[in-house]
């Protein structure tokens, strides 16, 4: 037989070899995560949020599927970004998935935690609320928030991703690209080269010499028209910010995963005292990337 | 003095031989979880061929190995490395 520096060699008589074995990690996975469409541009969009009007750029969908190998049921609430993998190992995650530089570059309809939030998540029976003791939801057992910040259990408001126990959940958010994508610029009405705003006149001069512009600004409007004709001399568009056309990679990371056990006990908020049956216990974060997901274009 | 003298002529020397037991060796132990400490059941120990599992007490018993010689054994369990020595 050949022997390796780990084998063993017995002598005659009893012999003793006691061991400890190393469990596996268990974590919450990502199994599946897409978006659709993969291509998007920096079509122009504006919204006015206290009008509740404007226009959104190109919208999109985020697909994205959990596993869980837990015996009990696993709450999470996932964020998005378009990124750049970074090839560094995340801090947080064991394993091989590499890190990533989340840039703000998606928009969502309306932010996690405003409660208009909750009749997007309505749509899909996994967003799921978590109640506070006051109003304890028919999914979820009694619990107030969590003093101890071992799990951020809002009272109220917050959606969440349930992820049954040995099983997946599956779900889909859509999104539009943020503004960050953009910037404001003016372009000549003569010959189209996009000027800066400071820069209207010295372009005249220097390219249509001659003629005499005038530059006006009023009540947070501004313009410019040719002075002898009255005609515009600029108009305002939309282009892409620097570095930000290209191939992204899809990101998702849920850092607040974490699960509810059985433990009656007293807890104090806001001057009362309340009996809370569970109590919540964190989980590892969620992270995942995939490379070159989509591709940002010019409008 | 255990010699013999012959005589001449014919001599018999009539001899039982006690049977020796062979060298043998056994190999026992406790597998337990290097977290919480626990003993593990169900682990699969196997040596040379042989197979055992570990049990509720985190023990295994392998009887009859030869001493002297050179083995590998390895320890699995769904959940935990694999633990080879």
């Amino acid at each position: 037989m050949r022997q390796s520096p780990n084998d063993i060699v017995l002598v005659e008589g009893n012999n003793e070899l006691n061991v400890q074995m190393v469990p596996i990690a268990l974590a919450i996975e990502v199994s599946g995560i897409s978006v659709s469409p993969t291509q998007l541009t920096t079509a122009k969009h504006e919204y006015e949020t206290s009008l509740g009007l404007g226009y959104w750029g190109d919208p999109f969908t985020i697909r994205i599927t959990f596993s869980n190998p837990f015996d009990y049921d696993v709450w999470v609430r996932p964020d998005y970004a378009f990124g750049h993998l970074t090839g560094e190992p995340l801090g947080y995650v064991a394993g091989t998935l590499k890190g990533f530089t989340a840039e703000e570059l998606l928009y969502f309809r309306l932010l996690l935690d405003s409660p208009a939030i909750q009749g997007d998540y309505s749509y899909t029976v996994d967003w799921q609320k978590l109640y506070n003791v006051q109003n304890a939801g028919s999914n979820m057992p009694q619990f107030v928030y969590d003093p101890d910040g071992i799990a951020v259990l809002a009272a109220g408001g917050d959606c969440w991703l349930k992820v049954p126990a040995k099983g997946t959940a599956t779900t889909v958010k859509n999104g539009h690209l943020s503004s960050e994508l953009q910037v404001r610029a003016y372009e000549c009405a003569l010959c189209g080269m996009l000027i800066g705003s400071e820069g209207v006149k010295a372009h005249y001069a220097a390219y249509h010499p001659g003629i005499e512009i005038v530059v006006w600004s009023w009540g947070g409007l501004s313009g410019a028209y040719i002075k002898d004709t009255g005609e515009n001399a600029m108009n305002m568009v939309y282009v892409p910010a620097e570095g930000v056309v290209g191939p992204y990679d899809l990101c998702v990371v849920a850092n607040k995963a974490f699960y509810l056990y059985y433990e009656p006990h007293y807890r104090t908020v806001g001057g009362r005292q309340y009996l809370v049956n569970w109590k919540s216990a964190a989980l590892d974060p969620v992270a995942a990337a995939v490379p070159n997901q989509i591709t940002i274009s010019p409008a | 003095m255990a010699d013999i003298v012959l005589y001449e002529g014919n001599n018999e020397l009539n001899v039982g031989l006690t049977p020796v037991a062979p060298a043998v060796a056994n190999l026992s132990g406790t597998v337990t979880d290097a977290n919480t400490g626990h003993a593990i059941e169900g682990v699969k120990v196997t040596i040379d061929g042989l197979v055992t599992y570990s049990d509720s007490l985190g023990q295994y018993l392998f009887e009859g190995l030869t001493p002297g010689i050179a083995y590998t054994i390895t320890f699995e369990k769904d959940g935990y490395e694999t633990v080879t020595q």
